[in-house]
């Protein structure tokens, strides 16, 4: 299993630690997305923040041009191999005063780190 | 008929691309085709290299670019 911690609240790298995942599913690996902190609180609070105006202007011309999905879509398309899981971290969610109703439909469950690193062949950190 | 199935990905791009051809060539039976189109050059050469083993024909048809996969 390959375990894809995401720490960062920055949207593009949200998306591309989902674009992972859905390509390793569609390769037949078994995936867990683990979102702590700052990703929690852009996923819960549909923030869009890729860290500056340029890199902005950059993703949403290329979500203009079709290119890039919304994370719904991306993390729907690994889902479709049923290789990937997508958990949010518990104690992340209470330091931040997140409740499980603000999350959307495509996060599978609250759980936590020991349980996501216990089978991982490999960890990603983004 | 050029192949059992088709699969137009104009307008996408990797990962997309990779991700959407690897989903259509699981539903293949052995020995059957897929014909995938590109508007995406770079696309098409990265998934034509990862399914170099299965890639019979590439072809430019104007401005799109056609693989032909058997399984």
């Amino acid at each position: 299993m390959i375990s894809i911690i995401v720490h960062s609240g920055e949207w593009d790298r949200i998306y591309h630690a989902f674009s992972i995942a859905s390509t390793y599913s569609a390769l037949d690996k078994k995936v867990k997305i683990f979102l702590t902190y700052w990703a929690i609180e852009s996923i819960a609070r549909g923030k869009f923040d890729c860290g500056s105006e340029e890199k902005n202007e950059k993703i949403r011309k290329g979500m203009n041009e079709g290119k890039i999905k919304t994370l719904d879509e991306m993390v729907k398309l690994g889902k479709e191999f049923g290789n990937v899981e997508v958990i949010v971290c518990s104690g992340s969610m209470e330091v931040l005063g997140i409740k499980e109703e603000e999350l959307p439909d495509w996060v599978d469950r609250v759980g936590g780190l020991a349980e996501q690193l216990i089978e991982a062949e490999k960890v990603i950190f983004i | 008929m050029e192949a059992d199935r088709v699969l137009d990905l104009s307008g996408e791009v990797c990962p997309v691309t990779a991700i959407k051809t690897r989903a259509e060539f699981n539903k293949l039976k052995e020995g059957e085709t897929l014909k995938v189109i590109f508007t995406s050059k770079k696309s098409a050469e990265s998934v034509g290299a990862e399914f170099r083993k299965n890639l019979v024909k590439a072809y430019v048809d104007g401005n799109k670019y056609i693989l032909i996969l058997r399984k």
